[in-house]
């Protein structure tokens, strides 16, 4: 018995035939139909050995062809569609070489081939070339070359083309004696008469597949067809002749494409309505409905976007009618508002896809989260840093306009300066820091302050919470001291106390009156290096405040005394650098000192606006080193988990070729596999930036080993959360869609054969998982 | 496997998905059908615009409640870009629940009817 079992061929990963199984019993004629290019020849050609099936067996009795094919091969004779001799040699010799191939001795061959010559009445003609034989000769040397070494399996394809009546009834009578003697025989053609005369039964074939597979008079039974032919014509879908001549015609007058006919209502009767032109609104509107419907995700058009555009076609003209313009607006809005439904509808359903796949791989997800958190905390507490540094002055409007002189001065030096109205709008000076000894409460406590001029809080900007700064009267030696106390030190220390002004507080032994609050959070005028809880005016007496005994402010040796101003609007720090370098130079001029170098800047300025003044060109450092920093690791973080989503691109490369070929787009897929890389990325901010808040405030609270006072808030505020918000998104992206784009770029079938044969690329050496690893 | 949900649990049932429920109950339909049969049953109230339509459709086929049906009308009616669905069993039970939900309002509401037609 052969049997064939699930015969599958692929050509150009189109199934030539799929899943063909049958079997045919010694005796038996099974005659194989089906349409052209249904597949018969594929099935012939697998069962003889020329192709290889891609899936599938071949048994004979009871063993599998394939383990000795050579030797089912000696078995079978074979008819093939196409006369396959060589033309130059004669019937003869081509039936001599066809045997010798088949290793049958001289002695048997001889005889035979006489007798074959002489039965298809060859024999006359057995010595001149094939290639003067006449087709049905030719498919007679075919035949006897098939008979000559008795096979037991006798295959032939369509072996009564060319044959005249004669010899087609000759064949007839042939075969079926054949199968008399127990021959194994397949019958493949399309000329079903003679396959109704000698067949018992008949496998039919469509488009590759097995539609029928049974006895004829059952076939024609089951499908109430009075012949095989009806039998035949229904199951292999064929046209009728009549139908096929008129499509001909109609294609042969084709004359370009007709104007899409407008949709019949259903129900309507049936025939050629003239179409009519549809009104402009109404085509205007269509196309609009068009080009908006082709925004729907891939999935949602490719499964419903021919058929919504066909109801909307439908309905559009009765809608029109009926509702007019505002009914067109309506029909348009439908559509406009389901396209990001539709897409909020995919992002949900990646959500839960991606939540699945990183909940199924809890190794891989873990390390990614970890190496993303630390990297993603690292670039935060870098850009918290930097933001903390580089802080502008709390309170204290337009801190842009705001300089400093790089080194403390004289305060003769800076009434010099001061006198420059043209330069800065306003100017002041102040010692810091000083230590005051504050009694509270019968405990005297260290506390910071500052001593400064009048123009201090004026020119800072800044307005008090309670009473007033000081004024220019404040100045004047010999006065009751006055102090300004910090908003810090007044909630913390003082109870808050609302009555606070005019009272007194006893600072370095002395009474002195506290004549405002400042604002909240201000700190003075470099609160991050020397933040100041007290203010007192420069001129209070030397015993409460000791830096200013031996009349400091007179001498010009004492450069105690910091100076920052306010720029006029167009100033230049370079223009007001020019003037006070003048000035510095004509007061050294006044006292008689010797320019000892004329060409060097005496005095630079730094930006005065900011939490720690720093000179301008100093600028890029504070704001660059950190976040390459920590831009640096995140990179680093990034190319290591693009690295693993690679290597786990390449095992589910067999999943993504499935989805792609059950028609997943690729935009799709890597929408799907972005949002994988971006729910890790969201995972892995929130621990981050609890994690950098927490250390950042580790670092704020760290007390320097100096003996000044010192304060950095460095805790990661609102931006710093934005930053972080930020960073991830561009995280996500970056270790997520190179691997998605590589990963849905798989060529289909390597991947879909065995699941996981990676394809090498030749130029490995620059592939991107390469680089990343260099990275 | 996952278990075939509950009826109840689809319930109470948005109204579009209750209309489309209904229209398939009959027969199959393609989607322009169930639109038409949608007007003409609410009288011109209720229209499934074409894209609500199709999003609709795609949920309920995803729940389980309708299915493309293979079959095709004869060709003269055909259309090859239409498709046919039908109601599953699933949304025929879930269908009936819905509507079993709503005769039990609507006899609440004429008691309560009653009740106010007494006391004005």
């Amino acid at each position: 018995m052969l049997e064939a079992r699930s015969l599958t061929k692929y050509y150009n990963h189109t199934p030539a035939v799929r899943q063909v199984s049958f079997a045919i019993h010694p005796g038996e004629i099974l005659g194989y139909l089906g349409p052209n290019g249904a597949g018969k020849s594929t099935t012939v050609k697998i069962l003889v050995g020329l192709i290889q099936p891609s899936e599938g067996q071949i048994f004979y009795r009871g063993r599998s062809v394939y383990e000795d094919f050579a030797a089912f091969q000696r078995r079978i004779g074979y008819v093939p569609e196409e006369p396959h001799l060589y033309s130059h040699l004669s019937g003869r010799e081509n039936l001599q070489l066809a045997g010798r191939l088949r290793g049958m001795p001289r002695r048997v061959l001889e005889p035979k081939i006489d007798e074959f010559l002489s039965i298809f009445g060859l024999s006359s003609d057995s010595h001149s070339p094939v290639s003067s034989y006449s087709k049905g000769m030719r498919q007679k040397v075919l035949l006897s070359a098939a008979l000559l070494h008795d096979p037991d399996v006798l295959i032939l394809d369509e072996p009564f083309s060319g044959l005249d009546v004669t010899s087609a009834l000759m064949l007839r009578s042939l075969l079926r004696s054949l199968a008399g003697r127990g021959k194994t025989i397949l019958y493949s053609s399309h000329v079903l008469e003679v396959v109704e005369k000698i067949c018992s039964t008949v496998v039919i074939l469509r488009k590759g597949e097995v539609v029928a597979y049974d006895s004829i008079e059952r076939l024609r039974e089951l499908m109430r067809q009075p012949s095989l032919e009806g039998v035949f014509a229904h199951l292999a879908d064929v046209d009728d002749g009549e139908r096929v001549a008129t499509r001909v015609v109609q294609a042969m007058n084709y004359q370009g494409p007709a104007p899409s006919p407008r949709a019949a209502e259903p129900g309507a009767t049936e025939g050629p309505a003239p179409a009519p032109q549809p009104e402009r609104p109404v085509a205007l509107g269509l196309r609009a409905y068009r080009a908006i419907s082709s925004a729907f995700p891939d999935e949602f058009n490719a499964n419903y976007g021919g058929e919504m555009l066909k109801t909307a076609e439908d309905a559009i003209e009765p809608v029109w009618r009926q509702h007019g313009l505002a009914g067109l607006a309506r029909l348009l809005l439908d559509v406009a508002i389901r396209v990001p439904f539709e897409y909020l509808a995919e992002l949900g359903q990646n959500l839960r896809y991606a939540l699945r796949m990183l909940c199924g791989s809890p190794g891989f997800t873990l390390v990614a989260l970890t190496s993303l958190a630390l990297g993603i905390c690292i670039a935060t507490c870098a850009y918290s840093e930097m933001n903390g540094l580089l802080r502008n002055l709390p309170r204290v409007p337009h801190p842009d306009e705001l300089v400093a002189l790089h080194a403390p001065v004289s305060y003769p030096a800076y009434r010099q300066y001061r006198e420059l109205h043209d330069v800065f709008s306003g100017s002041f000076a102040y010692v810091a820091p000083v230590p005051f000894g504050l009694s509270l409460g019968g405990r005297a406590e260290r506390t910071w302050g500052h001593l400064v001029t009048p123009s201090y809080f004026s020119t800072l900007g800044v307005h008090p919470l309670l009473g007033r700064f000081f004024e220019a009267a404040d100045e004047q030696p010999g006065r009751a001291p006055t102090v300004v106390v910090s908003h810090r030190l007044w909630a913390s220390r003082l109870g808050s106390d609302p009555s606070i002004v005019g009272k007194t507080l006893e600072i370095n032994g002395y009474a002195a009156t506290v004549v405002g609050i400042g604002p909240e959070e201000f700190r003075g005028a470099s609160p991050a290096i020397f933040p100041a809880d007290l203010w007192l005016p420069v001129s209070v007496d030397g015993r409460l405040a000791p830096e200013l005994a031996g009349n400091a402010l007179e001498r010009r040796d004492l450069t105690m005394f910091q100076v920052a101003g306010r720029l006029r609007p167009g100033i230049t720090e370079d223009r007001a650098e020019t003037e006070l370098d003048a000035a510095a130079r004509r007061l050294a001029e006044s006292y008689g000192e010797a320019d000892r170098n004329p060409k060097a800047n005496r005095v630079e300025l730094l930006q005065g606006g900011k939490i720690i003044p720093v000179q301008k060109r100093d600028l890029p450092f504070f704001r660059d080193f950190f976040m390459i920093l920590g831009g640096l690791v995140l990179l680093i973080a990034c190319a290591n988990v693009a690295n693993m989503m690679l290597s786990r691109a390449a095992a589910r490369r067999r999943e993504i070729s499935v989805r792609l070929a059950l028609g997943a787009s690729r935009g799709h897929l890597v929408r799907q596999l972005l949002t994988e890389s971006m729910l890790l990325a969201a995972g892995a901010a929130l621990p981050a930036f609890l994690l950098s808040s927490w250390l950042m405030r580790l670092a704020s609270s760290m007390k320097m080993p100096l003996p000044i006072p010192m304060t950095l808030d460095l805790t990661p505020d609102w931006r710093a959360l934005v930053f972080t918000f930020v960073l991830t998104g561009f995280t996500g992206l970056g270790f997520g869609l190179a691997p998605a784009l590589q990963a849905t770029r798989a060529d289909l079938v390597s991947a879909l054969k065995e699941g996981g044969h990676v394809h090498l690329r030749k130029y490995r050496a620059l592939s991107l998982r390469n680089i990343l690893v260099l990275g | 496997m996952i278990e075939a949900p509950l009826p109840e649990s689809f319930l109470p049932l948005k109204p579009h998905w209750f209309h489309i429920l209904l229209s398939l109950a009959g027969l199959e339909q393609h989607g322009y059908g169930i639109m038409q049969d949608v007007l003409a049953r609410t009288g011109g109230k209720v229209r499934l615009w074409p894209a609500t339509l199709y999003g609709t459709l795609k949920r309920l086929i995803e729940a389980g409640l309708i299915e493309e049906s293979g079959g095709r009308p004869a060709p003269q009616f055909d259309d090859e870009r239409r498709r046919y669905y039908r109601i599953t069993r699933l949304g025929r039970r879930v269908l009936s629940a819905e509507c079993h939900r709503l005769e039990e309002l609507v006899r609440i509401i004429h008691t309560r009817r009653g009740l106010l037609a007494e006391e004005s």
